[in-house]
Order: structure tokens, then sequence, then C-alpha cells
């Protein structure tokens, strides 16, 4: 027995951690949770981003396509008459499947679109060329985030 | 007996430990299979749009190339298409061939697909745009598929394409697709 607690005298010496030693631990171990789930949650809102954008992206190219549609069907003229000479006019197009043109509301008041998104083109008209601006945005813990293309129409005789 | 009671932990200190380890460890497994699943979810809806994307694309380049007009006796001449009453958009080329794009069942799967009719001679445009592979693990269906034929040089395609996974904890993704196709030819 005198042997034994020879031997594990650094242990029957104290009872336990110092305060020290359970600070350093407490601290190293509060540390790494931390930042551990610093990284979670950064990344979960990474992925959540790029989910938004995809559909983000898929929304902004369906108004090109309708854009587009438009002109082929009614003619470069006719598109030309909805945007404001000389000024670029935005719309809004909240709406799901772009039936119609919106009135000239301009800047759209909430996020609508899918309850989450905002559709917004700014079209200017220059000669025989018409410029659009869409982007669709949308929040995220406050922030706004955006995808925007650009697209040009021109007037080549339809 | 000096050292009765010096080394080793009490079982209250044991169970607080196991406590605490025990609440915080599944928390974490959570917040960790909650990331994963994200990714998941990522990878699914990146997939549904690539897909959409190249049958958009397929559609407009072949129509744009090809098509002199829209021609919806195709269906009932030289395609002969099975099961009638789908909703197809047929075409016309240059050489007369027809050609267009249909929902096609073959077996238990449902595909998308280009078809034209077999002339020996002619360019065949038959190809798979989308299969239901129900092998897949997350198998991609077309949903609410309609080609309106506006005139004889303009139709339009809507569809909504849709990923659904085999497993209960990824939600399906969906992506709509509307677009238009133009024959200047």
């Amino acid at each position: 027995m005198k042997v034994l607690a020879a031997r594990f005298k650094y242990l029957s010496a104290s009872h336990g951690f110092t305060l020290v030693e359970v600070v350093v631990f407490v601290s190293v171990l509060s540390v790494a949770l931390v930042s551990l789930l610093a990284s979670i949650s950064y990344s979960s809102l990474l992925l959540y981003n790029a989910q938004h954008k995809v559909v983000a992206t898929r929304r902004a190219e369906e108004l090109a396509e309708w854009l587009k549609f438009q002109r082929e069907y009614y003619g470069f003229a006719e598109l030309k008459d909805q945007i404001d000479p000389d000024v670029s006019t935005s719309f809004c197009f909240n709406n799901e499947e772009v039936p119609a043109w919106p009135d000239k509301s301009g800047d759209c008041s909430g996020y609508d679109l899918d309850n989450f998104y905002k559709r917004e083109a700014l079209l200017t008209r220059s000669g025989s060329v018409i410029t659009a601006q869409i982007s669709v945005s949308w929040q995220t813990l406050g922030n706004i985030k955006e995808v925007s293309i650009i697209t040009k129409y021109h007037n080549y005789g339809l | 007996m000096a050292y009765k009671r010096r080394w080793g932990f009490t079982i209250i200190e044991m169970i607080t430990v196991v406590a605490i380890i025990g609440v915080t460890l599944p928390a974490v497994f959570a917040i960790i299979f909650n990331l994963l699943r994200l990714s998941l979810q990522l990878s699914q809806l990146q997939r549904v749009k690539e897909v959409g994307d190249y049958i958009t694309n397929q559609i407009t380049q072949t129509v744009r190339t090809n098509a002199v007009r829209i021609d919806s006796t195709c269906a009932t001449g030289t395609l002969h298409l099975v099961p009638s009453g789908t909703n197809y958009l047929l075409f016309r080329d240059r050489s007369d061939t027809c050609f267009g794009y249909s929902l096609i069942s073959s077996g238990s799967e449902v595909t998308l697909a280009s078809v034209s009719a077999a002339l020996p001679i002619a360019y065949n445009y038959s190809t798979t745009l989308v299969t239901n592979a129900s092998s897949d693990n997350y198998p991609l269906t077309v949903e609410d598929l309609h080609f309106t034929e506006i005139n004889l040089h303009l139709a339009r395609v809507s569809f909504d394409l849709v990923s659904n996974p085999t497993v209960d904890y990824l939600q399906p993704q969906r992506l709509s697709y509307r677009f238009y196709l133009y024959i200047r030819n």
C-alpha cells in the first residue's frame, strides 16, 4: 500500500484539478465549440444562398424569355411603347406567370414572388435597342442578395 | 486507507458529465446532419437546373436550326405518336421530315423525348431529353408539360421539372420552365 501511495503521489497530492487547469480547459473547449458552430452556421447560410441563387437565376431567365417573346409576337414597336422615352423605366414582375405588362409602378413593394423573391426589370430604350436589366433579389438575415442579368433586344424588322 | 476517497469521480460527477455529453452530442450531430441535408438538396436543385437548361437549349437550338413550320398533322401521318392525345409539338424541316417533342412512355418509364419519322435518308432527331428513371436516387419528373401552338411560327413550351428524392428527409426540388420557340427559316 505504501508503494502504491507513493506511486500515485501526484494524484493523492491534489483532489482533482486546479482552478487554472479548469479555466484553460474550459476556454480551449469553448473556443473550439464556438468556432465549430460558427463554421457550421456559416456554411448552412452559404448553402441556403446558393439554393436561392439557382431559383433566382431561373426566375430572371424566365422574364428575359418573356420579354423576347413580347418582341417576337407583338413586335419591337410594341415593346418599345411600354418604355418611357429618354428615361429608364422600371417594372415589377412579381407575378408568377408573367401574363401581361404590369403597371409602370416602378419598384416592387415587397418580396411576393414565391413569397420570397422580388423581380424587377429596368428597361431603357435607345434607337433600335432596348436594354433590360433584370434583377431578382431576396433577403437573408437582413442582407439583400441579388441575381442580375442584362439583355439587349434589337429591332431587326419583326 | 488514507487514499480512500482521493481518486476517481463520484457517481454524481459521472452522471453529470455523461448527461452533458448526452445532450450536446446529439445536438451537434443534428446540426451536422442538417448541413448534409442542405447540401444534398442543393445538388438536387442544381441537377434540376442542369437538366432543365439542357432541355431548353436542345429544343430551342434544334427548332431554330431545322424547323420550317409547326405541323400537327405529323402526329397522324408519319410519326404515329402512341399514346395518342399526348401533349406534343411537331415540326417539319426542309427535307419534309417530321420531328417534334413529346412525352413517351416505354415500359414503366416516362421520357420527354425528341421523336422523328424514321425515314432512311432523313436525319434522325430522336433523342431522349430526360428519363424518369426509377433507379436514380433523385428521379426527375416532368410535370405540367404544355406545348401551345401560338401560330405557325411560334410556340410556347412550359413544364415543371421536379426532383423527387427516394428518401423522405429530403424535400422535392422544383423549377418551372417557360420558353418560346421561334421559326424563321
